[in-house]
This record gives structure tokens, sequence and C-alpha cells, in this order.
């Protein structure tokens, strides 16, 4: 991961899941700013930041600023358009895990490329992915790990990406 | 750093997860609040804040790191209503939330 002096900008098209957007030089205390220059919200957290408990940036607000950052900014897109495409099975599956099994054939929707959510929406513990692999034994392999634990039999719903973009200049107070 | 802002002292050490501070409902759209809202951590420890639509806790891995001495600044209409901003730190941290009707800061 490169760091940026200040000044620099970055501009980052996130993915569904958490995408790494900026690591502030840590020579000095930093100021930093990320405006939304797309046409979708963008959420912005830690490493394993959902679309759940991201802080929301939105398209033609003003910046989200950050005095005294230090750390790493990761950033994800929304998914839209939830159509539940399965049920997982009775296993529960933990964070950085990166395959789950369905109870019956993965559906042909959820092929490789797929963009998908684990968990029931109903509550908080709902994630997006993206597929990378299936099999004929009915499990799904993602692109990424799990960010979150998961009980088994949740739901798993087909999904639409909305990506979106954000700008992220640093500088010094 | 010099905000125009009322303050509150939110928490003083959240080494589990809580609520510091509830945002006033509006009677409009979800994303109408009309105050700025500042966010600064009085140290010692990194705190971590969580305000999305769906949070209901703040953790070290997910939600948004202020440092020790650090602010989260957010202005104009990025609060949602009735929103309530969860924070967790390792150790002791001092939370003050800023809120006024245009947060500016030098």
């Amino acid at each position: 991961m490169p760091n940026f002096p200040p000044g620099t900008p970055n501009i980052v098209n996130p993915a569904v899941t958490p995408t790494w957007a900026f690591t502030p030089n840590t020579a000095a205390t930093n100021t930093i700013r990320v405006l939304n220059t797309g046409r979708n919200v963008v959420y912005v957290g830690g490493s394993q930041l959902t679309q759940n408990n991201g802080l929301p940036v939105l398209p033609g607000g003003r910046p989200l600023e950050l005095t005294g950052f230090s750390g790493s900014l990761y950033a994800l897109s929304p998914v839209t358009g939830l159509t539940i495409a399965g049920t997982m099975s009775s296993s529960a599956v933990t964070v950085g895990t990166t395959a789950i099994t369905m109870t019956a054939t993965v559906p042909t929707s959820l092929a490789a490329g797929a963009v998908c959510v684990i968990g029931s929406t109903a509550g908080t513990g709902w994630e997006a992915q993206v597929v990378n692999s299936t099999t004929a034994s009915s499990q799904i392999t993602f692109a990424n790990p799990l960010v979150q634990d998961h009980v088994g039999s949740g739901v798993i719903y087909t999904a639409t990406a909305s990506y979106g973009q954000v700008q992220i200049v640093a500088g010094v107070l | 750093m010099a905000i125009a802002a009322t303050w509150v002292v939110a928490g003083t050490s959240v080494t589990s997860s809580a609520a510091l501070y509830t945002v006033p409902s509006n009677t409009a759209s979800t994303y109408s609040y009309v105050r700025d809202l500042v966010i600064n951590n009085g140290g010692p420890s990194t705190l971590f804040v969580a305000l999305g639509t769906g949070a209901t806790a703040a953790s070290t891995a997910q939600s948004m790191q202020i440092p020790a001495g650090g602010s989260l600044i957010l202005s104009q209409c990025q609060v949602p209503n009735s929103g309530i901003i969860y924070g967790v730190s390792s150790g002791t941290s001092a939370t003050f939330i800023g809120y006024g009707s245009n947060v500016s800061y030098v």
C-alpha cells in the first residue's frame, strides 16, 4: 500500500467489498478530506466495514473531514436490487472464511463474478461479496474473505453493485 | 483547531461498544439533518466510531478510527436524523461531540 504526501489526491472507485482507499503519510499528523465525486453513496471505515456499519459519504455533499488521522481508510460501494437466491447450510461461518455451502445447487445467477449478499437483511449482520467460483457440490467461493460472522441457514441474495467514487485528499495541520 | 460549536462530553471510557450520542430527530427526510457534527477524541486511546444507517455497535476492525487528539467532522447533511453514534476504544478515551448549524474549523 502506498502512502501519499500531503496534497496528493487519491481517487477510488471502491468495490462492494472493503477496498483500501488511503493511508496517510505517517511522518506527520494528517488532515484528510473524503469527497464523493460519484453518483452513489460510498461507505468508509475500517478494513472490515460493510454497507451496514460504514460511514456514508453522500454524493453532492460536503467532504467528510478527519483531523489527526493516522490509520488506513477503506471504502466500499452500495448494492441494490436484492433477490433471494438460496439458503446457506446449517453450518455457521466466521470472519476470514472464503467459501460457503448452500442447501441446494448454486443457481446460475450466482455464477463467477456475480455480486451477492450473505445474511438476512432483516438484521444488520449482512455483507456483500463477489462470487469467485462455484462447484457442483453447492459450494460458493468468494473473491475476498468474509468480514463478518454469519449464523447457519442464512439467506443469500443476488444483488447489483452501485459503484461510487470518492476522492481522498490529505494535508497537514 | 478552533471549532465554533456547542460541545457535549459524550463518553469518557468506552472499552466496550456503547452509544455515545443520538442525533436529534427531524421530520424531514433521512439525511436532512441541518446541523454539522464534530466528534473529537480527547485521548489518550484511539477511538473507533460508527454512524451507519445500520450500525448497532462500533468495532476496531469496522469503524472509523479517530486517534487521540483527532476529530471527525461531518458537515451539511452527512448525519442521519436520530442516528446513534457508537464508540469503542482500547483504553481510556474522552469523546467530545460538537454540533452547530454551521461548524467551521481553522
